[in-house]
């Protein structure tokens, strides 16, 4: 070994050390946690099922309890409706589909996730019965730049995806007018269209791989 | 030749003398970011404490081995581990809160305090040195969230910790909840603490002032 070779790993045997150590760390923290992590995210995206299938008008003051993956969603002075959830693997998507006590099917939630602009952003996509409306959007999980790109979570831009049709794909606009006049136009956020623009990719991504393969119910495509 | 400052002066040094925020102007993305409400403040500041105990103490223990020329490489391997720790944690306890927060946990990373501290004290000291500057530091940065949020809390919702502590007629300045009201509370926290500050030196006698004199060249450094 020539003496350069030597003279780095008497420079690096600290560093190397460490970063082994801290490495085994964080390997255990992960193992130890990350079935307790999933678990939250989970019975989060479990209480996000009703406004995404029923829309959040039907269920803002709603109470929401889960039990053995079936969800009870109560409203003041109304009787309580329940919504059973199945999962699926469709396409490399966790897809829920939710169904009521009377059998019918309600709506489908779709997980998607990709790259924003500070890291990952993953989403859930509520669909109509039939697949072809947007009847909402949850942001699980983003790091984007606070106060900018981070607004993708606020309600008012979500909302701009709702009753969306999927047969149409969706593009971010930075006019007003021309997020209006065109069916797919998704108004972004100030200052922050690539995070707009993300969350539109991934919308349109998961829909493009995941509708077709839908075992949508003959019925429900009238509804 | 100057002494280094003992585990008790260390302490009581982080708390006030020293305070990372109004002393230093260190630690300013969570101060004005997290400090709308209590909870999310306290939780900042657990998570920021705990990062700032195992960093101190690790860098501490390592102290020996340190190059020159690669300390900083060494400081920055050591927190980021400790903060991704400190996010999984939050993200299987108290998973709410973790969403919450946001991005905010894992740019601890970059919270100049935590690098301040290895650089001025852990790499330098003993290990119940480094314990105790970051135990006073920990302190001085709940403190600090601690007023700010207070404000900003019962002043913008009439609440402290959730709970009602302003009658229902009291006017609620929702400005302060958002990014100016963190602005204008700190700025006038701070106008406060430096005006107190100068009545206390203006006091003092000559003996004090030259006890004074001697801590403050690192505190200059570490700024």
């Amino acid at each position: 070994m020539s003496t350069e070779r030597l003279s780095v790993l008497r420079e690096a045997w600290l560093i190397l050390v460490l970063a082994a150590g801290f490495g085994a760390a964080l390997a255990a923290v992960q193992t130890g946690l990350g079935e307790r992590i999933e678990a939250n995210k989970r019975a989060q995206t479990l209480s996000q099922v009703p406004a995404l299938v029923l829309g959040s008008e039907l269920t803002r003051d709603a109470t929401i309890a889960i039990r053995d993956g079936r969800i009870e969603v109560r409203r003041a002075g109304g009787e309580a409706q329940i919504l059973e959830v199945v999962e699926r693997q469709i396409a490399g998507h966790l897809v829920l589909e939710v169904r009521r006590s009377t059998d019918e099917l309600a709506g489908w939630v779709l997980w998607g996730a990709d790259q924003g602009y500070a890291d990952q952003i993953e989403l859930l996509v509520g669909l109509s019965p039939d697949g072809a409306v947007i009847r909402g959007l949850y942001v699980l999980s983003q790091k984007e730049t606070p106060a900018l790109g981070d607004g993708i979570t606020r309600e008012e831009f979500r909302q701009r995806f709702v009753g969306r049709r999927t047969d149409r794909r969706l593009q971010v606009t930075r006019v007003a007018e021309e997020a209006s006049a065109t069916d797919g136009g998704i108004l972004a956020l100030t200052a922050a269209t690539i995070s707009s623009r993300s969350v539109c990719d991934i919308v349109n991504r998961t829909v493009a791989e995941v509708k077709p393969r839908l075992p949508i119910e003959e019925d429900s495509r009238s509804r | 030749m100057t002494t280094s400052p003992t585990a008790l002066e260390r302490f009581l040094n982080g708390i006030l003398p020293e305070n990372p925020v109004y002393r230093q102007l260190l630690g300013m993305c969570p101060t004005l970011a997290v400090t709308a409400a209590m909870k999310p403040a306290l939780t900042m500041v657990a998570a920021t404490a705990f990062v700032l105990i195992c960093a101190n103490l690790v860098t501490s223990v390592i102290r020996s081995f340190l190059k020159p020329h690669l300390r900083i490489l060494v400081f920055t391997l050591t927190i980021a581990t400790f903060v991704t720790i400190a996010d999984r944690l939050l993200a299987a306890f108290a998973y709410p809160m973790s969403q919450q927060l946001g991005p905010y946990v894992p740019l601890i990373i970059v919270n100049c305090m935590i690098i301040c501290r290895c650089e001025v004290c852990a790499s330098k000291q003993g290990p119940l040195t480094a314990l105790a500057d970051a135990a006073g530091n920990s302190l001085g940065f709940l403190l600090a969230l601690g007023s700010v949020a207070t404000v900003r809390e019962i002043l913008g919702m009439g609440s402290w910790f959730g709970l009602p502590v302003l009658p229902e007629a009291f006017p609620r300045f929702v400005l302060m909840v958002m990014p100016p009201g963190a602005f204008l509370t700190l700025g006038v926290l701070l106008a406060a603490t430096t005006a107190f500050q100068q009545l206390r030196d203006r006091r003092r006698t000559p003996a004090e002032e030259a006890g004074a004199d001697s801590a403050s060249p690192e505190l200059e450094r570490a700024s």
